[in-house]
């Protein structure tokens, strides 16, 4: 149908007045914790994400740890990571973890292959732009040199928070998404959940089994 | 739409499979769960204000933001489909997905592409559909549709799922929910990868960033986004919201309504297909916004209907649904929301007997994030429903009018019927109802009738 007559057909409808007048209400009032670090980390750990505490130090460290936990070398990684935590991509290349390309092709036969390459890589590494204390939610916008697959088809993904980026509330961490230049932002609220067989939790359903924010004082 | 039976086969059906203890179970958790969460929320009745606002802004200007929406999609390298009905949003899925090659479809689980029977169409269209929500994949394997918004499978247990994994996927028998899960894993993440379009609904779309958000909390729904080359987005027309901040308020009463969550895992939001230099993500982008009966709705006495978020609170707060499941419906919006929605998109006639289904407790309006009046709808829907109301029961109520417009005659009535309930009962209770009413008694006790009428009491009283 042509977009005129769509929309047509809804002005004729609303000229019957039949909604509910909105009520004038207030704002929402604004969320604002006390320490929003701390808070950050218990809503985290809730919903089963693990938060560790780290330095530019021993941030390298427990990434090496969480490798050698997985028995894994491969991984997946956003460009630019070095800015959050200097010398990361070194400690990666001597400990010779290979960096799987992420760059998935349009052509469909390639898309494929594409995929069956990626799509076996069980380690992930981003970035998160904001945080959330209110959720524990971390926020991802993809874009160049920033593949959603290392946040969606691994097991493990491992996101770096420097702590001065955590912000109180959703609405505080959307005010500065730029929607224009990226297709795709996510806001990711621990591992993947399902309760839907006889209402039992379980984790890991389609999205990664865990979550590990390395918060970076 | 409607299956075979009545809606009154139905519910018998209903009970005979033993279905509803399943249900009463996860309804009641679900429902303590969420009242946990809003007790643990200060702002949260401030918050459903603003919601219930938000989303009649949003209706109030439904044109103009539409319009906005889709001004911005554009921009954003993403194609606009206007679908006057199921028939018109079908066709343009189902002829993209000819055009594009595509043989698989993953799919995200959406009612508006419930409502409007997709699935169908793409599988006479020779493409092969997955839903790829665990529970809505579990429907999907078993032939069956799903008995709730939010949770498909409400109505099968662990041992239902074991059964049917080993008989449709060729795996070893197990009842572990988690073996289950990873069982599902497996399977679906090879779809994922190799399928050429991804459809998704839309919780909400954004007019002024012409974005679209979709919440999952398996994954799913990013997966479906982000892998095939082609992604659809088909949402009712209704689910806009005018901004970001909007955006923000109603994901948060989405989670808190839907499950007791602060948020999803995923709160996704898609602007335009991927943009050159992207390494990832679809490279195309459809929107097909549904009418289907909406604009209809939207000039008539229960247009306040459309400010529904479909959270499903109000199904796991209804003594109904409780007690008879989704099935019984006969219609993919089931519970309280399903008897306004369902007779306003596909007729009164056809499902006049839904808004009867209610002893309008008001349950659903307290649990309703949008404080929608249902109560009030059903009412509406009843007084509209009186000409399609059977002969008996138009004749009764003929009846009922003329004894309740004669005062001497209705305290008689009154008064016999006091008298015969009296000698009916036992211990007070009414067991067993004869002539035309046994039905009242088959599944529950009334209360005998009180030895003086309240006409009697009052004047009493009075003197």
């Amino acid at each position: 149908m042509e977009r005129d007559v769509f929309l047509g057909r809804v002005q004729a409808a609303l000229r019957g007045d039949a909604l509910p007048a909105p009520a004038a209400s207030a704002a929402v009032p604004q969320v604002r914790f006390g320490d929003a670090v701390a808070r950050f980390v218990e809503e985290a750990r809730a919903v089963d994400a693990e938060v560790s505490r780290v330095n530019s130090n021993t941030a390298l460290e427990a990434i090496s740890r969480i490798f050698e936990a997985a028995k894994e070398f491969r991984y997946l990684a956003w460009d630019g990571l070095d800015d959050v935590l200097p010398g990361l991509a070194d400690r990666l290349q001597q400990a010779s973890y290979q960096r799987v390309d992420a760059t998935v092709a349009t052509d469909p036969e390639q898309r494929r292959a594409d995929h069956a390459r990626i799509g076996v890589v069980p380690l992930g590494i981003t970035a998160a732009d904001t945080a959330i204390a209110a959720s524990g939610s971390v926020v991802l916008a993809h874009g160049n040199g920033r593949p959603r697959s290392a946040s969606l088809l691994v097991d493990t993904h491992i996101v770096l928070l420097p702590v001065g980026r955590i912000v109180h509330s959703l609405a505080d961490a959307l005010e500065v998404v730029d929607l224009e230049s990226t297709s795709n932002v996510v806001v990711v609220t621990g591992p993947s959940r399902t309760s839907d067989i006889e209402s039992a939790l379980t984790l890991g359903v389609h999205g990664p089994r865990h979550v590990h924010i390395l918060l970076i004082e | 739409m409607t299956s075979q039976l009545t809606f009154r086969g139905r519910i018998q059906e209903a009970f005979t499979a033993g279905v509803p203890v399943a249900i009463e179970t996860a309804t009641r958790s679900r429902y303590q769960r969420r009242l946990a969460a809003a007790a643990a929320f200060p702002e949260m009745e401030a918050t459903r204000d603003r919601a219930r606002d938000i989303r009649s802004e949003a209706l109030r200007n439904l044109d103009a933001y539409l319009g906005q929406f889709v001004d911005v999609t554009t921009e954003r390298g993403g194609v606009v489909f206007f679908a006057a009905d199921a028939a018109e949003a079908n066709e343009y899925i189902t002829e993209l997905a000819n055009a594009e090659n595509v043989r698989r479809v993953v799919k995200v689980k959406s009612m508006v592409t419930e409502e409007i029977r997709l699935n169908t169409a793409l599988e006479h269209a020779g493409v092969e559909v997955v839903e790829t929500d665990l529970g809505e994949f579990i429907v999907q394997l078993a032939g069956e549709t799903p008995s709730h918004i939010i949770s498909p499978v409400l109505h099968k247990n662990r041992y239902d799922v074991a059964e049917l994994f080993a008989a449709e996927l060729g795996v070893e028998y197990t009842d572990d929910p988690a073996e289950l899960n990873d069982i599902a894993r497996k399977h679906l993440r090879e779809r994922f990868l190799n399928a050429d379009m991804g459809i998704s609904g839309v919780n909400f779309a954004v007019a002024e960033d012409g974005a679209i958000a979709l919440v999952t909390n398996e994954g799913n729904g990013r997966l479906s986004t982000t892998a095939p080359r082609v992604h659809v987005a088909v949402m009712g027309m209704e689910r806009i919201v005018p901004t970001r901040a909007d955006l923000a308020v109603l994901l948060e009463v989405l989670a808190r309504s839907a499950t007791g969550q602060k948020l999803s895992v995923y709160s996704n939001i898609v602007s335009g297909p991927r943009r050159a230099h992207e390494p990832d993500g679809p490279d195309q982008l459809h929107v097909v916004i549904v009418d289907n009966g909406r604009s209809a709705t939207l000039g008539s006495s229960v247009a306040e209907i459309l400010l529904c978020i479909r959270c499903g609170a109000c199904l796991d707060a209804c003594p109904v649904y409780r007690h008879v499941g989704g099935h019984a419906y006969g219609s993919v919006y089931p519970g309280p929301i399903g008897k306004v929605v369902t007779p306003s998109l596909f007729g009164l006639e056809e499902w006049h007997d839904l808004p009867a289904a209610s002893s309008l407790c008001g349950a659903c309006q307290d649990a309703c994030p949008v404080r929608i009046d249902i109560p009030r709808l059903l009412v509406d829907l009843r007084e509209q429903t009186v000409g399609h109301a059977s002969r008996s029961i138009r004749t009764g109520l003929a009846a009922y009018s003329r004894l309740a417009t004669r005062p001497r005659l209705f305290r008689l009535a009154t008064r016999a019927v006091a008298l015969f309930g009296r000698l009916w009962s036992q211990d007070g209770w009414l067991r067993r109802l004869p002539f035309l009413l046994p039905a009242w008694t088959r599944r529950r006790e009334v209360p005998a009738p009180a030895t003086q009428t309240f006409n009697d009491w009052w004047r009493k009283r009075g003197a």
